[in-house]
């Protein structure tokens, strides 16, 4: 049944976009570091586990963990040392966020140009649990099915995290304003390299598991970088619900155009919607007007 | 985004600083004489292309303050635009130089109407999405040629008498372009229009109290900008004799952002001797592969952390004049 395949694949595909946009959201939406090197970031963590798998054997499954954890690393030291000198000079958001774009713009050249170096220009995959399994009438393989599952998982746990715990509410106290968040007592610079630190992980959890089925080429980052971006800036930046429902809506909407009508049109059709995004509600679906 | 530039040229100048552009000028002048007996054409022809792109992107980001990242939408369409009027319909080189402008002015103006409605992240962004809309189209679009973009485009003769095929009489072509843009870009720049725009970039609030309609300054000069683009793409067009996908696609853009980052953001030269130094980077370190990639990206990062004024912001801050 075309119809529920194709609201089958939208709502994976979907899934796949929300674990794309959720760390571009934190890093975005509680560090306010727009990261335009956030698609490279994305392809390094997929190919090394593709190196991983390949090479040492092992499972995907256990380098997210490893992955992750040294993403973690990378991007708390990545701010700290390049990013922090940009928030201290910048005088308004405005001057931040253009400092930040150039910057991160810079970052996108030097890893795309690493990974280039590393693996030249070819696509790349590998196979890691591509076996067929049915759900209500319709198959779809087991590892899409996984990464879904994850996506949902970590929505869930991230949306506890930040409504349940401390941590999580001086999180959207950054997000919410960076300028009234120290009032209450908290430390802007440390929870903001907390939230970027994170996003690199989420971005690293979300490479790995998409290379799981999907090939990848050092150069096609900013293919990522500009879905998520579309998907965080529909959100509303720093709202982690709207986050996944635009996921999930800008999935659908590719997958039905690819199904009823033009393949070819469905990057026309994704930057159509965020055109109209922007022009109409530049806060978001979900977010209130600034 | 006001505040993106550094303020090095609101002082007035006086004694040998009001002599320092015009200095300049005559030692851009008399390096495009000379050069040609030491560098290949082609490059400086393709170093001058991309000049005349990074001055007219200039003109927005550092008069204006605003980041525009889709400014390959403007150089990649009018480049398709002359290609297609040159070869299909036969046009003259001046001529179809001119509908690659006009191609490139009537995109500005839809783009910038839709653009400056918005500030800060969110004009670069409506930007960079309608030029990744354009890049999908030209993918698609049958007259581009897709992936081989539209090849062979005749040089023709200009004005039916110069026969553009010679070498040095292209590269006299593309110079006397060149420095025509320029002028009418100094020009634009320190003209009460111009003023009113650097206005705008320190505060806008502050022009609109003044009673100034902002946003259609803003959109001529998004459109002055994007038409200045239009003729470099135009002339990259017949200079390579070919129109592809790259002109389109953002890292043309990127480029561009880098070209006027290195020079200095807001400075008359800066554009012009950045997009010099990456083109002849490009071209001197082709050997190394990808690390060309990787060196771009580290100048980019450091320009960005401990040279935001860019070379000639820090040698015009440093002697005190205007360039």
């Amino acid at each position: 049944m075309p119809l529920l395949d194709a609201l089958f694949f939208g709502l994976t595909l979907g899934g796949a976009y929300a674990l794309v946009a959720l760390g571009l959201n934190l890093q975005y939406g509680v560090a306010r570091i727009l990261n335009l090197a956030y698609g490279e970031m994305l392809i390094a963590s997929a190919l090394a586990a593709m190196v991983l798998f390949t090479q040492l054997g092992a499972s995907p499954l256990l380098s997210v963990v490893l992955l992750s954890f040294i993403a973690a690393v990378l991007g708390a030291l990545l701010y700290r040392y390049a990013l922090v000198p940009l928030v201290r000079r910048s005088r308004s958001q405005d001057e931040l966020e253009a400092d930040t774009i150039l910057a991160t713009f810079g970052l996108l050249f030097f890893i795309q140009g690493v990974l280039l170096a590393i693996f030249g220009g070819n696509y790349l995959s590998y196979s890691f649990l591509a076996v067929p399994v049915d759900v209500v009438g319709t198959t779809i393989s087991a590892n899409r099915l996984l990464a879904f599952a994850v996506a949902v998982a970590l929505s869930a746990g991230l949306y506890l995290v930040l409504t349940r715990t401390r941590i999580g509410t001086a999180l959207r106290a950054v997000a919410v304003n960076p300028g009234t968040a120290p009032l209450v007592g908290v430390n802007v610079m440390r929870i903001a390299m907390l939230g970027f630190a994170a996003g690199t992980a989420l971005v690293a959890v979300a490479g790995v598991l998409l290379s799981m089925f999907s090939t990848f080429s050092a150069t096609m980052g900013v293919v990522f970088t500009m879905k998520a971006l579309i998907v965080v800036i529909m959100g509303g930046v720093g709202n982690f619900v709207g986050c996944i429902v635009a996921a999930l809506i800008l999935g659908l909407v590719e997958s039905f155009v690819s199904t009823y009508g033009d393949p070819s049109l469905t990057m026309a059709a994704n930057y159509a919607i965020f055109l109209l995004v922007l022009i109409f509600r530049p806060a978001g679906l979900f977010g209130r007007a600034t | 985004m006001a505040q993106i530039t550094e303020q090095a040229n609101l002082r007035p100048a006086r004694g040998f600083g009001l002599w320092s552009e015009p200095i300049a000028f005559v030692a851009l002048v008399v390096f495009l004489i000379v050069a040609p007996a030491f560098i290949y054409p082609v490059l400086l022809m393709k170093a001058l292309c991309f000049a005349l792109f990074a001055c007219a992107f200039n003109l927005l980001i550092g008069y204006v303050g605003l980041l525009s990242f889709g400014h390959a939408l403007f150089f990649g369409w009018s480049a398709y635009a002359c290609a297609h009027a040159a070869k299909v319909w036969g046009f003259p080189p001046e001529l179809a130089i001119l509908t690659g402008t006009a191609a490139a002015a009537v995109l500005g103006l839809i783009a910038g109407s839709l653009a400056i409605r918005r500030q800060g992240i969110y004009f670069a962004m409506i930007t960079l999405a309608l030029a990744q809309m354009m890049f999908f189209f030209a993918l698609q679009a049958p007259f581009t040629g897709g992936e081989d973009g539209i090849q062979a485009v005749p040089r023709g003769r200009l004005f039916g008498v110069f026969n553009l095929a010679d070498q040095m009489t292209m590269y006299v072509f593309v110079v006397v372009i060149f420095l025509a843009c320029f002028l009418l870009i100094y020009r634009i720049i320190y003209s009460p229009f111009g003023e009113v725009l650097k206005a705008i970039r320190e505060n806008e609030q502050r022009a609109v109290s003044l009673g100034y309609k902002t946003d259609r300054y803003k959109l001529m000069a998004f459109v002055l900008s994007a038409t200045l683009a239009g003729v470099a793409g135009s002339t990259k067009a017949l200079v390579f004799q070919l129109a592809s996908l790259t002109d389109v696609h953002w890292t043309m853009s990127g480029e561009v952002v880098l070209m006027t980052l290195l020079g200095g953001l807001g400075t008359v030269f800066g554009p012009a001797v950045g997009a010099f130094i990456i083109v002849g980077m490009q071209n001197y370190l082709a050997g190394f592969g990808q690390w060309v990639t990787i060196i771009q990206g580290a100048i980019f990062v450091i320009c960005v952390l401990l040279f935001r004024r860019g070379i000639v912001g820090v040698i015009a801050h440093a002697l005190r004049i205007r360039l």
